[in-house]
C-alpha cells in the first residue's frame, strides 16, 4: 500500500486553505469587491460579483466530490448487476444486455447525459441520474467477463451442486470475487465523472449558478479572460489536480492486478 | 468469415436503430406537449404566451405529432432511409443539407486531431523505449496521466488566454482559416493522446515479453529495428478497436470544443438544436453520429479480423 500513501506536506498544503475556504460564504456577493486580483484578503481573488474565489473553490470541491461519489456508486451498482446477470443467465439475456451496452457505447456518454440533463432540468439529482444511468457500461463489461470465467470455477460449481440458488451463488460467491477487480475502475471513473460533471457545468446544464461548481465557474469566467484570467485558471487547476489524483490512485490499484490501467481505459 | 461479417453488419445497423429510437423517445419526454413547445418557442417566441387548443392541434397535425410514438418513429425512419431527415424547425431548411457541411468541418477536426495524437503517442513511447530508464518511464506515464486529467474545455480556455488573448498569435474563435484550427486540434489531440499513450505503452510491454523479441535480440538486431519491425506492429493490434471506441469519445469532446471555439460543426449543431428545441435537427445529428461510430466499430472489427486470424477464429467459434 506504500504507493498509495502520498507525502504529508501536499495534503496539508491543500487541506488547510480548503478548510479555511469552507468557513467563508461562497455566494455572498459584494460588487464593491468585484474582480479583485489575488491578495491577502482574497488569496485567490474575487469574481465578477465580488464573491471570494477561495470560498467557491472549497465549496465546489465538496460538491464535485459528493456528486461524483453518488454517480460512481449508481453506475457501479447498475454495471455490476447487469454484468453478473448477463453472465449468470447467458444466452438470450446475455445477448440482449450486451446489445444494450453496444448501443450505449455507440453514443458518446456526454451526449446522452446532455439530453437527459436538459430534460430532467438543472440541479444535483438530474445530474446524478444523467451521468449515473449512462456510465455503467464499463463496469458491466468487466463484471460480465469476470463472472463468465468464474462460472467454470470449482467453488462456484460446488455452491450450485450444494443447492444454492442463483441469487445466493451470485451474491455470496461471484460478486465478492469481482469487487476487487473493479477497484481500479472505480477510481478511474471517479476522475472521469469529475470531468464530466464539469463539462456539463461548462455547457450550462447540470449544476446551476450560484452554486459553485468548478466547470460552471470556468464557463462564467469566459467574458473576463483578459481582465481576470485567475477566474478560469484556478478552478481548472483544481479540477486537473483532483482528476490526476484519482487517475494516479487508479493506476496504483490496477498495477497490482492483471488488468493494468491500459486494460481499464480500453474496456 | 461471411457469417461473421453479416452478423457485425446487422449488429451495427441495429445499434443505429436503437440509438435513434432511444433519442426519439427521450426527445418526446420534453416537459409539456411537443406541439405546444413548438408553437410557443418557435412561432410566437414567448414561452408564456397563451395559445388556443385549436392552434396546438393544428401544429400537432402539421408536424405529425398526433400519431402514436412508434408510428412517428417509423415515419421518420422510412424518410431517413430515403435520405430525408426532415426540416429544421428553426431554419426550415432540410436537416441533411445543414448537416452536410457541418459534418465536413467536424470530420476535418477529428481527422487532424487523431493524426496529431497518434504522432505524439508514437514519439512519446519511442522516447520511453529508447531511454529505458526508470525515471523516463515514470515521467512518460505522468505526462500521459496528466493529459487525461486535463479537461478539454479547460485546456482550451488556457490556450485561448495564452495564445489568443495575451500573445495575440492565433484567433480566438471561428472557422475561417488554418490558424483557426490550431487551438481546437491541439485541445482534441491532447485529450486523446493520454489514452493512446497508456494503451500503446501497455501493449508494447506485452509485445516485448514475447519470445520472438529474445530471438531478434539474440541474432543481433538493433533495438530500434526490434521496435519498428517486431514490437510495434504487434502492439498496434489492440489499438485499432480502441481507436474506433475512442471515436465516440472524440465526438463527445468535439461538442465541448466546438462550443468553446465557436466552430460550426456537428457538435455545435447538436447543442444548438438542443437549446433551440429543434427535434428534427437534433435527431438528424444523433443519427449521423451513431452511424459514424457504428461504421468505425465495424471497420475496426474487420481490420482486426484481417490482421489477426486468432481473433477471427475465436469470434466465429464462440
Amino acid at each position: 500500500m506504500n504507493s498509495l500513501r502520498p507525502p504529508p506536506w501536499p495534503i496539508l498544503l491543500t487541506a488547510l486553505p480548503l478548510a479555511y475556504g469552507l468557513t467563508l460564504d461562497p455566494i455572498d456577493a459584494s460588487l464593491r469587491n468585484s474582480l479583485k486580483r489575488p491578495s491577502l484578503a482574497f488569496p485567490l481573488g474575487t469574481d465578477q460579483l465580488g464573491r471570494d474565489v477561495l470560498a467557491r473553490i472549497a465549496h465546489g470541491f465538496l460538491i464535485d466530490i459528493g456528486l461524483s461519489s453518488a454517480i460512481v456508486a449508481m453506475s457501479f451498482a447498475i454495471g455490476l448487476a447487469v454484468g453478473v446477470v448477463a453472465a449468470e443467465f447467458a444466452g438470450r439475456v446475455d445477448r440482449a444486455l450486451t446489445f444494450a451496452m453496444d448501443v450505449l457505447t455507440a453514443l458518446p456518454q456526454i451526449i446522452i447525459a446532455l439530453i437527459l440533463a436538459v430534460h430532467l432540468g438543472g440541479g444535483a439529482l438530474p445530474l446524478i441520474l444523467a451521468l449515473g444511468l449512462t456510465g455503467w457500461v464499463k463496469y458491466a463489461r468487466i463484471a460480465r467477463a469476470a463472472a463468465f470465467s468464474l462460472r467454470e470455477r470449482e467453488f462456484v460449481t460446488a455452491a450450485r451442486v450444494a443447492g444454492g440458488s442463483s441469487a445466493y451463488v451470485l451474491t455470496r460467491h461471484v460478486v465478492p470475487q469481482i469487487l476487487p477487480m473493479l477497484a481500479g475502475l472505480i477510481a478511474l471513473q471517479f476522475g472521469h465523472t469529475i470531468l464530466n460533471i464539469a463539462a456539463l457545468g461548462f455547457l450550462g446544464v447540470g449544476i446551476q449558478p450560484p452554486t459553485p461548481e468548478w466547470g460552471a465557474m470556468i464557463a462564467e469566467a469566459r467574458p473576463y479572460f483578459s481582465r481576470a484570467p485567475w477566474l478560469a485558471i484556478v478552478p481548472g487547476l483544481s479540477l486537473f489536480a483532483l482528476t490526476a489524483l484519482a487517475l494516479a490512485i487508479a493506476r496504483s490499484l490496477s498495477r497490482r492486478r492483471d488488468g493494468a490501467l491500459a486494460g481499464l481505459l480500453a474496456s | 468469415m461471411a457469417a461473421y461479417l453479416i452478423r457485425r453488419i446487422v449488429l451495427a445497423g441495429a445499434t443505429v436503430l436503437a440509438a435513434t429510437f432511444l433519442t426519439y423517445v427521450l426527445l418526446r419526454l420534453v416537459p409539456g406537449e411537443p406541439a405546444q413547445v413548438i408553437l410557443t418557442r418557435i412561432f410566437i417566441q414567448d414561452q408564456t404566451a397563451a395559445v388556443s387548443g385549436a392552434d396546438v392541434a393544428r401544429i400537432a397535425e402539421r408536424f405529425g405529432l398526433d400519431a402514436p410514438i412508434l408510428v412517428q418513429y417509423g415515419r421518420w425512419l422510412l424518410a431517413a432511409l430515403r435520405g430525408d431527415l426532415g426540416n429544421s424547425i428553426r431554419s426550415g431548411r432540410p436537416v441533411l443539407t445543414e448537416l452536410g457541411w457541418r459534418l465536413s468541418a467536424t470530420a476535418l477536426l477529428a481527422a487532424l486531431a487523431t493524426f496529431t495524437s497518434l504522432a505524439l503517442t508514437l514519439a512519446l513511447v519511442a522516447l520511453k523505449r529508447r531511454a529505458q530508464g526508470r525515471k523516463t518511464g515514470a515521467a512518460v506515464e505522468a505526462i500521459a496521466i496528466g493529459a487525461i486529467a486535463l479537461p478539454s474545455f479547460y485546456l482550451g480556455v488556457l490556450l485561448i488566454i495564452l495564445f489568443a488573448v495575451r500573445l495575440d498569435w492565433l484567433p480566438v474563435s471561428g472557422f475561417e482559416s488554418w490558424a483557426h484550427l490550431v487551438l481546437p486540434v491541439a485541445v482534441l489531440a491532447l485529450g486523446q493522446f493520454g489514452f493512446n499513450a497508456i494503451l500503446l505503452d501497455g501493449a508494447l510491454d506485452e509485445a516485448y515479453a514475447a519470445p520472438h523479441i529474445d530471438t531478434a535480440r539474440a541474432k543481433g538486431l538493433s533495438e530500434s529495428a526490434i521496435f519498428t519491425t517486431h514490437a510495434l506492429p504487434n502492439a498496434l493490434v489492440p489499438l485499432v478497436p480502441y481507436l474506433a471506441l475512442q471515436f465516440a469519445f472524440l465526438i463527445g469532446g468535439v461538442v465541448v470544443v466546438e462550443r468553446l471555439f465557436s466552430i460550426p460543426g456537428l457538435g455545435a449543431y447538436l447543442t444548438d438544436a438542443l437549446d433551440g428545441h429543434d427535434g428534427p435537427a437534433f435527431l438528424g445529428a444523433i443519427a449521423v453520429i451513431a452511424l459514424t461510430v457504428a461504421l468505425a466499430n465495424l471497420i475496426a472489427d474487420l481490420v482486426v479480423a484481417r490482421i489477426d486470424p486468432r481473433i477471427r477464429l475465436a469470434r466465429t467459434g464462440s
